[in-house]
Protein backbone atom coordinates (compact mmCIF):
# COMPACT_ATOMS: atom_id res chain seq x y z
CA UNK A 1 0.00 0.00 0.00
CA UNK A 2 0.92 3.76 -1.04
CA UNK A 3 1.33 6.12 2.02
CA UNK A 4 1.76 9.54 1.69
CA UNK A 5 4.41 11.85 3.41
CA UNK A 6 2.88 14.19 4.37
CA UNK A 7 4.00 17.83 6.47
CA UNK A 8 2.94 16.26 10.06
CA UNK A 9 -0.28 18.92 11.23
CA UNK A 10 0.75 19.27 14.73
CA UNK A 11 3.90 20.81 13.54
CA UNK A 12 2.78 24.28 12.81
CA UNK A 13 -0.25 26.37 12.50
CA UNK A 14 -2.40 26.26 8.90
CA UNK A 15 -1.23 29.91 7.49
CA UNK A 16 2.64 29.60 7.95
CA UNK A 17 5.15 28.60 5.11
CA UNK A 18 7.83 26.51 5.43
CA UNK A 19 10.16 24.84 3.11
CA UNK A 20 12.16 22.00 2.32
CA UNK A 21 15.21 21.74 3.22
CA UNK A 22 16.85 18.14 2.08
CA UNK A 23 16.01 14.78 1.93
CA UNK A 24 18.58 12.28 3.51
CA UNK A 25 17.85 9.93 0.90
CA UNK A 26 17.62 9.15 -2.51
CA UNK A 27 14.39 8.57 -4.76
CA UNK A 28 14.06 4.86 -4.65
CA UNK A 29 15.73 4.74 -1.25
CA UNK A 30 14.87 1.51 1.32
CA UNK A 31 13.25 3.35 4.43
CA UNK A 32 12.07 2.12 7.54
CA UNK A 33 9.33 3.85 9.56
CA UNK A 34 10.19 6.22 11.52
CA UNK A 35 13.59 6.92 9.98
CA UNK A 36 14.55 10.19 9.78
CA UNK A 37 14.29 10.79 5.98
CA UNK A 38 13.93 14.68 5.25
CA UNK A 39 14.64 18.06 7.33
CA UNK A 40 11.77 20.82 7.04
CA UNK A 41 12.31 24.66 8.42
CA UNK A 42 9.37 26.61 9.62
CA UNK A 43 10.21 30.25 11.12
CA UNK A 44 13.87 30.06 11.94
CA UNK A 45 13.41 25.98 13.47
CA UNK A 46 14.38 23.26 12.11
CA UNK A 47 11.73 20.14 11.74
CA UNK A 48 13.32 16.65 11.23
CA UNK A 49 10.85 14.23 8.59
CA UNK A 50 9.93 10.74 9.75
CA UNK A 51 8.91 8.18 7.14
CA UNK A 52 5.57 7.18 7.71
CA UNK A 53 5.96 3.92 6.87
CA UNK A 54 8.96 0.79 5.70
CA UNK A 55 8.94 1.14 2.11
CA UNK A 56 10.42 2.75 -1.04
CA UNK A 57 10.70 6.19 -0.88
CA UNK A 58 9.41 8.51 -3.78
CA UNK A 59 10.32 12.40 -3.65
CA UNK A 60 7.79 14.77 -4.84
CA UNK A 61 8.74 17.87 -3.44
CA UNK A 62 12.35 19.09 -4.76
CA UNK A 63 14.44 21.14 -1.87
CA UNK A 64 13.96 24.96 -1.12
CA UNK A 65 10.22 24.31 -2.49
CA UNK A 66 7.53 26.55 -0.11
CA UNK A 67 5.60 23.86 1.83
CA UNK A 68 2.29 24.32 4.04
CA UNK A 69 0.50 22.49 6.99
CA UNK A 70 -0.31 18.69 5.02
CA UNK A 71 1.86 19.44 1.85
CA UNK A 72 2.24 15.92 0.49
CA UNK A 73 6.15 15.68 0.12
CA UNK A 74 6.45 11.96 -1.25
CA UNK A 75 5.45 8.61 -0.85
CA UNK A 76 5.93 5.40 0.45
CA UNK A 77 6.02 2.73 -1.62
CA UNK A 78 6.02 -1.38 -0.98
CA UNK A 79 9.47 -2.39 -1.58
CA UNK B 1 40.02 2.79 15.55
CA UNK B 2 38.01 -0.34 14.82
CA UNK B 3 35.80 -0.06 12.44
CA UNK B 4 34.68 -1.85 9.09
CA UNK B 5 34.46 -0.04 6.11
CA UNK B 6 32.33 -2.79 4.94
CA UNK B 7 28.60 -1.60 4.57
CA UNK B 8 27.22 -4.24 7.29
CA UNK B 9 23.40 -3.61 7.01
CA UNK B 10 23.25 -4.63 2.89
CA UNK B 11 19.81 -3.32 2.61
CA UNK B 12 20.53 0.04 4.22
CA UNK B 13 20.62 3.24 1.83
CA UNK B 14 23.13 5.78 1.39
CA UNK B 15 22.45 8.82 3.48
CA UNK B 16 23.38 12.56 2.33
CA UNK B 17 23.57 14.70 5.27
CA UNK B 18 24.25 18.19 6.20
CA UNK B 19 27.66 18.94 8.00
CA UNK B 20 25.30 19.91 11.13
CA UNK B 21 23.53 16.58 11.35
CA UNK B 22 26.90 15.31 10.22
CA UNK B 23 28.99 16.41 13.08
CA UNK B 24 25.69 15.90 15.58
CA UNK B 25 26.05 12.57 14.63
CA UNK B 26 29.96 12.30 15.86
CA UNK B 27 29.05 14.20 19.37
CA UNK B 28 26.22 11.73 19.60
CA UNK B 29 28.27 8.64 19.18
CA UNK B 30 31.12 9.81 21.08
CA UNK B 31 28.86 10.90 24.27
CA UNK B 32 27.29 7.40 23.81
CA UNK B 33 31.03 6.01 24.31
CA UNK B 34 32.52 8.15 26.83
CA UNK B 35 30.22 8.59 30.18
CA UNK B 36 32.99 11.77 30.90
CA UNK B 37 31.67 13.67 27.41
CA UNK B 38 29.32 16.47 28.29
CA UNK B 39 28.40 19.75 25.99
CA UNK B 40 28.43 23.22 27.20
CA UNK B 41 27.12 26.05 26.20
CA UNK B 42 24.05 28.95 25.66
CA UNK B 43 20.88 27.51 24.10
CA UNK B 44 21.82 23.79 23.43
CA UNK B 45 19.76 21.82 25.60
CA UNK B 46 16.24 23.30 25.50
CA UNK B 47 17.00 25.29 21.75
CA UNK B 48 19.36 22.54 20.01
CA UNK B 49 21.61 25.04 19.39
CA UNK B 50 21.41 28.12 17.90
CA UNK B 51 22.92 25.69 14.31
CA UNK B 52 21.05 22.79 15.42
CA UNK B 53 24.09 21.51 16.40
CA UNK B 54 22.49 19.56 19.87
CA UNK B 55 18.89 19.08 18.35
CA UNK B 56 17.23 16.20 20.50
CA UNK B 57 20.44 15.66 22.16
CA UNK B 58 19.22 16.32 26.19
CA UNK B 59 16.53 14.45 25.25
CA UNK B 60 18.91 11.43 24.94
CA UNK B 61 21.55 12.86 27.28
CA UNK B 62 19.53 14.71 30.17
CA UNK B 63 20.32 18.46 31.10
CA UNK B 64 23.11 17.14 32.98
CA UNK B 65 25.37 16.58 30.09
CA UNK B 66 23.81 19.08 27.80
CA UNK B 67 24.23 22.41 29.72
CA UNK B 68 22.46 24.82 28.97
CA UNK B 69 24.34 28.34 30.43
CA UNK B 70 24.05 32.09 30.78
CA UNK B 71 25.53 34.71 28.27
CA UNK B 72 28.84 34.21 30.60
CA UNK B 73 31.25 32.98 28.00
CA UNK B 74 34.09 33.14 30.10
CA UNK B 75 32.51 31.20 33.24
CA UNK B 76 31.60 28.14 31.34
CA UNK B 77 34.74 27.85 29.28
CA UNK B 78 36.46 28.28 32.31
CA UNK B 79 34.16 25.41 33.83
CA UNK B 80 35.14 23.48 30.58
CA UNK B 81 38.37 24.13 30.63
CA UNK B 82 39.10 22.73 34.42
CA UNK B 83 36.37 19.44 33.76
CA UNK B 84 39.13 18.53 31.47
CA UNK B 85 42.09 18.81 33.25
CA UNK B 86 40.11 16.97 36.09
CA UNK B 87 39.73 14.00 33.26
CA UNK B 88 36.32 15.00 31.94
CA UNK B 89 35.87 15.31 28.46
CA UNK B 90 33.77 18.42 27.46
CA UNK B 91 32.51 20.23 24.56
CA UNK B 92 31.88 23.50 24.22
CA UNK B 93 29.34 25.06 21.79
CA UNK B 94 30.05 28.60 20.69
CA UNK B 95 27.31 29.69 17.80
CA UNK B 96 29.95 32.37 16.27
CA UNK B 97 33.51 33.03 16.82
CA UNK B 98 33.06 36.34 17.35
CA UNK B 99 32.31 36.00 20.86
CA UNK B 100 35.89 33.84 21.60
CA UNK B 101 37.11 37.50 22.70
CA UNK B 102 34.79 37.38 26.02
CA UNK B 103 36.76 34.24 27.18
CA UNK B 104 40.23 34.45 25.48
CA UNK B 105 42.29 34.22 28.30
CA UNK B 106 40.63 31.06 29.09
CA UNK B 107 41.16 29.50 25.72
CA UNK B 108 44.90 31.03 25.31
CA UNK B 109 45.93 31.13 28.93
CA UNK B 110 44.66 28.23 30.37
CA UNK B 111 43.29 25.65 28.34
CA UNK B 112 46.10 26.02 25.56
CA UNK B 113 49.22 26.04 27.94
CA UNK B 114 48.28 23.63 30.92
CA UNK B 115 49.16 20.44 29.16
CA UNK B 116 52.98 22.39 28.56
CA UNK B 117 53.08 24.25 31.54
CA UNK B 118 52.10 21.23 33.91
CA UNK B 119 55.14 19.49 32.43
CA UNK B 120 52.64 16.80 30.59
CA UNK B 121 51.01 16.41 33.58
CA UNK B 122 47.34 17.59 32.83
CA UNK B 123 45.90 17.16 29.59
CA UNK B 124 42.98 19.24 28.32
CA UNK B 125 41.07 17.18 26.19
CA UNK B 126 38.44 19.86 25.48
CA UNK B 127 36.55 20.96 22.28
CA UNK B 128 35.30 23.82 20.50
CA UNK B 129 32.19 23.19 18.03
CA UNK B 130 32.26 27.34 16.61
CA UNK B 131 30.81 28.88 13.32
CA UNK B 132 32.17 31.49 11.68
CA UNK B 133 32.15 33.76 8.39
CA UNK B 134 29.18 36.44 6.86
CA UNK B 135 27.54 36.51 3.70
CA UNK B 136 24.39 37.28 5.10
CA UNK B 137 23.96 40.26 6.70
CA UNK B 138 25.07 40.05 10.10
CA UNK B 139 27.03 43.12 10.18
CA UNK B 140 30.74 43.19 11.95
CA UNK B 141 30.15 41.38 15.26
CA UNK B 142 28.64 38.16 14.20
CA UNK B 143 30.68 37.23 10.83
CA UNK B 144 34.13 37.24 11.43
CA UNK B 145 36.85 34.03 10.38
CA UNK B 146 39.51 34.69 12.86
CA UNK B 147 41.62 31.31 11.89
CA UNK B 148 44.42 33.53 12.53
CA UNK B 149 43.79 34.54 16.05
CA UNK B 150 43.03 31.02 17.17
CA UNK B 151 45.80 29.88 14.98
CA UNK B 152 48.44 32.10 16.08
CA UNK B 153 48.42 30.76 19.77
CA UNK B 154 50.28 27.27 20.15
CA UNK B 155 48.59 24.68 22.08
CA UNK B 156 45.16 24.65 19.55
CA UNK B 157 44.23 22.33 16.71
CA UNK B 158 41.86 24.00 13.84
CA UNK B 159 39.86 21.85 11.72
CA UNK B 160 37.68 23.59 8.94
CA UNK B 161 35.77 20.68 7.47
CA UNK B 162 34.06 21.80 4.07
CA UNK B 163 31.71 18.82 3.81
CA UNK B 164 29.72 16.63 6.04
CA UNK B 165 32.06 13.76 5.54
CA UNK B 166 34.99 15.67 6.53
CA UNK B 167 32.13 17.29 9.63
CA UNK B 168 31.43 13.34 10.56
CA UNK B 169 35.76 12.68 10.45
CA UNK B 170 37.19 15.45 12.13
CA UNK B 171 34.70 15.87 14.36
CA UNK B 172 35.93 12.34 15.70
CA UNK B 173 39.34 13.15 15.82
CA UNK B 174 38.68 16.90 17.85
CA UNK B 175 36.74 14.33 20.19
CA UNK B 176 38.99 11.79 20.48
CA UNK B 177 42.21 14.35 20.90
CA UNK B 178 43.75 14.82 24.58
CA UNK B 179 44.34 18.20 24.13
CA UNK B 180 42.28 21.87 22.95
CA UNK B 181 40.68 21.34 19.68
CA UNK B 182 38.57 23.79 17.19
CA UNK B 183 35.83 22.15 14.86
CA UNK B 184 35.13 25.53 12.83
CA UNK B 185 32.20 25.44 10.41
CA UNK B 186 31.13 28.27 8.29
CA UNK B 187 27.14 29.04 8.91
CA UNK B 188 26.37 28.71 5.41
CA UNK B 189 27.92 25.72 5.33
CA UNK B 190 25.70 24.09 8.38
CA UNK B 191 23.08 23.35 6.25
CA UNK B 192 20.48 25.80 7.61
CA UNK B 193 17.54 27.29 6.04
CA UNK B 194 17.93 30.46 7.75
CA UNK B 195 21.21 30.78 6.60
CA UNK B 196 20.72 30.11 3.30
CA UNK B 197 19.93 26.34 1.77
CA UNK B 198 22.32 23.86 2.38
CA UNK B 199 25.23 24.19 -0.41
CA UNK B 200 24.93 20.53 -2.27
CA UNK B 201 28.18 20.66 -2.34
CA UNK B 202 28.35 20.51 1.45
CA UNK B 203 26.11 18.22 1.45
CA UNK B 204 27.69 14.45 1.54
CA UNK B 205 27.31 10.84 1.37
CA UNK B 206 28.31 9.90 5.01
CA UNK B 207 28.79 6.23 6.44
CA UNK B 208 26.82 5.35 9.83
CA UNK B 209 30.00 4.02 11.63
CA UNK B 210 32.36 6.23 13.40
CA UNK B 211 35.61 7.31 11.39
CA UNK B 212 38.56 9.83 11.79
CA UNK B 213 40.04 12.13 9.38
CA UNK B 214 44.09 12.78 10.53
CA UNK B 215 45.27 16.72 11.33
CA UNK B 216 46.82 18.43 9.09
CA UNK B 217 46.10 16.22 5.83
CA UNK B 218 44.66 18.35 2.99
CA UNK B 219 42.70 17.09 0.54
CA UNK B 220 42.28 17.41 -3.22
CA UNK B 221 39.35 18.29 -4.45
CA UNK B 222 39.95 18.56 -8.26
CA UNK B 223 42.90 17.61 -10.12
CA UNK B 224 44.61 20.54 -12.46
CA UNK B 225 48.09 21.45 -13.78
CA UNK B 226 48.12 25.02 -14.79
CA UNK B 227 47.63 26.10 -11.33
CA UNK B 228 46.51 25.74 -7.44
CA UNK B 229 43.36 27.00 -5.68
CA UNK B 230 43.91 26.44 -1.83
CA UNK B 231 40.86 27.29 0.09
CA UNK B 232 39.45 25.79 3.38
CA UNK B 233 35.79 25.84 4.42
CA UNK B 234 33.71 28.07 1.91
CA UNK B 235 36.16 29.53 0.02
CA UNK B 236 37.13 25.47 -1.26
CA UNK B 237 32.93 25.49 -2.90
CA UNK B 238 34.01 28.77 -4.60
CA UNK B 239 37.65 27.68 -5.98
CA UNK B 240 35.71 24.59 -7.24
CA UNK B 241 33.20 26.99 -9.20
CA UNK B 242 35.86 29.19 -10.39
CA UNK B 243 37.89 26.21 -11.50
CA UNK B 244 34.68 24.94 -13.26
CA UNK B 245 34.65 28.10 -15.34
CA UNK B 246 38.61 28.20 -16.07
CA UNK B 247 38.01 25.03 -17.03
CA UNK B 248 35.77 26.37 -19.56
CA UNK B 249 38.95 29.04 -20.52
CA UNK B 250 41.00 26.32 -21.07
CA UNK B 251 43.19 26.46 -17.68
CA UNK B 252 43.30 23.21 -15.62
CA UNK B 253 43.23 24.41 -12.20
CA UNK B 254 43.56 22.56 -8.87
CA UNK B 255 41.36 22.71 -5.63
CA UNK B 256 43.19 21.87 -2.60
CA UNK B 257 41.25 22.13 0.64
CA UNK B 258 43.56 22.77 3.63
CA UNK B 259 41.31 21.13 5.71
CA UNK B 260 43.28 21.88 9.18
CA UNK B 261 44.26 25.34 9.75
CA UNK B 262 46.38 23.72 12.85
CA UNK B 263 48.42 21.46 12.07
CA UNK B 264 48.61 22.86 8.73
CA UNK B 265 49.72 20.44 5.76
CA UNK B 266 52.53 22.12 4.78
CA UNK B 267 54.19 19.07 2.24
CA UNK B 268 50.43 19.22 0.76
CA UNK B 269 50.63 22.90 -0.46
CA UNK B 270 54.22 22.35 -1.59
CA UNK B 271 53.38 19.36 -3.42
CA UNK B 272 50.13 20.84 -5.25
CA UNK B 273 52.12 24.12 -6.16
CA UNK B 274 55.83 22.68 -6.87
CA UNK B 275 53.13 20.41 -9.37
CA UNK B 276 51.42 23.31 -10.66
CA UNK B 277 53.74 26.25 -10.61
CA UNK B 278 51.17 29.19 -9.54
CA UNK B 279 49.14 29.48 -6.53
CA UNK B 280 46.06 31.30 -5.54
CA UNK B 281 44.88 30.79 -1.86
CA UNK B 282 41.50 32.31 -0.75
CA UNK B 283 40.30 32.65 2.81
CA UNK B 284 37.29 34.84 4.63
CA UNK B 285 39.37 35.51 7.32
CA UNK B 286 41.15 38.96 7.43
CA UNK B 287 43.94 39.53 4.89
CA UNK B 288 46.93 40.25 6.80
CA UNK B 289 48.76 38.24 9.36
CA UNK B 290 46.39 35.06 8.32
CA UNK B 291 45.98 31.78 6.85
CA UNK B 292 46.48 32.95 3.51
CA UNK B 293 50.17 34.74 4.36
CA UNK B 294 51.08 31.50 6.04
CA UNK B 295 50.54 29.34 2.83
CA UNK B 296 52.25 31.80 0.62
CA UNK B 297 55.37 31.60 3.63
CA UNK B 298 55.71 27.92 3.10
CA UNK B 299 56.54 28.54 -0.54
CA UNK B 300 58.77 31.57 0.08
CA UNK B 301 60.46 29.23 2.51
CA UNK B 302 60.56 26.20 0.47
CA UNK B 303 61.72 27.02 -2.49
CA UNK B 304 59.90 30.26 -4.42
CA UNK B 305 61.57 29.19 -7.67
CA UNK B 306 58.38 26.49 -8.44
CA UNK B 307 56.79 29.92 -8.84
CA UNK B 308 55.84 30.75 -12.32
CA UNK B 309 54.47 33.53 -11.70
CA UNK B 310 53.29 35.59 -8.20
CA UNK B 311 50.54 34.08 -6.08
CA UNK B 312 47.80 35.58 -5.31
CA UNK B 313 45.89 36.17 -1.91
CA UNK B 314 41.86 36.70 -2.32
CA UNK B 315 41.19 37.60 1.55
CA UNK B 316 39.06 39.94 3.49
CA UNK B 317 40.00 43.38 3.62
CA UNK B 318 41.70 44.61 6.73
CA UNK B 319 37.99 46.57 7.42
CA UNK B 320 35.03 45.11 9.96
CA UNK B 321 32.36 43.18 8.10
CA UNK B 322 30.29 45.97 6.63
CA UNK B 323 26.10 45.55 7.27
CA UNK B 324 25.19 46.62 3.89
CA UNK B 325 24.90 43.99 1.66
CA UNK B 326 26.47 45.16 -1.67
CA UNK B 327 29.59 46.17 0.86
CA UNK B 328 29.78 42.95 2.18
CA UNK B 329 29.65 41.37 -1.00
CA UNK B 330 32.50 43.29 -2.25
CA UNK B 331 34.58 42.18 0.61
CA UNK B 332 33.65 38.90 0.44
CA UNK B 333 36.34 36.00 -1.17
CA UNK B 334 33.84 35.39 -4.08
CA UNK B 335 34.16 33.25 -7.24
CA UNK B 336 34.95 36.21 -9.34
CA UNK B 337 37.38 37.73 -6.74
CA UNK B 338 39.22 33.81 -6.90
CA UNK B 339 38.56 34.10 -11.12
CA UNK B 340 40.46 37.29 -11.11
CA UNK B 341 43.42 36.21 -9.26
CA UNK B 342 43.86 33.23 -11.20
CA UNK B 343 43.76 34.89 -14.73
CA UNK B 344 45.97 37.40 -13.44
CA UNK B 345 48.43 34.34 -11.92
CA UNK B 346 47.69 32.94 -15.21
CA UNK B 347 49.05 35.89 -17.54
CA UNK B 348 51.87 37.18 -14.46
CA UNK B 349 55.41 36.56 -15.55
CA UNK B 350 58.20 35.34 -13.45
CA UNK B 351 60.24 38.91 -12.42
Amino acid sequence: MRVDIVVPGEMWGDSLEGVMLTWIYKDGALVEKDQVIGEMMVEKAQLELLAPASGRLRILTAPETVIGRRHVLGTIEPP
Amino acid sequence: MVHSDVDTGASRAERTLTMARAGREAVISEMRRNPNMFLIGEDIAKLGGVFGTSIGMADEFGTARIIDTPISETGFIGIATGAAMAGMRPVVEIAFVDFIGVCFNQIYNFAAKTHYMSGGQYKVPLTFMIGYGGGYNDAAQHSQTLFATLGHVPGIKIVTPADAYDAKGLMHSCLRDDNVTVWMVHKRLWGLGWLGFPLPAALATVPEHDYTIPFGQSRVWREGSDLTLAGLGLTVHNSLQAAEQLAAEGISAEVLDLRSVVPLDRDGVFRSVAKTGRLVVADEDYLSFGVTSEVLAVIAERDPSVLKSPAVRVAYPDVPVPFSRPMEDFCLPSVERILAAARATMKGRKR
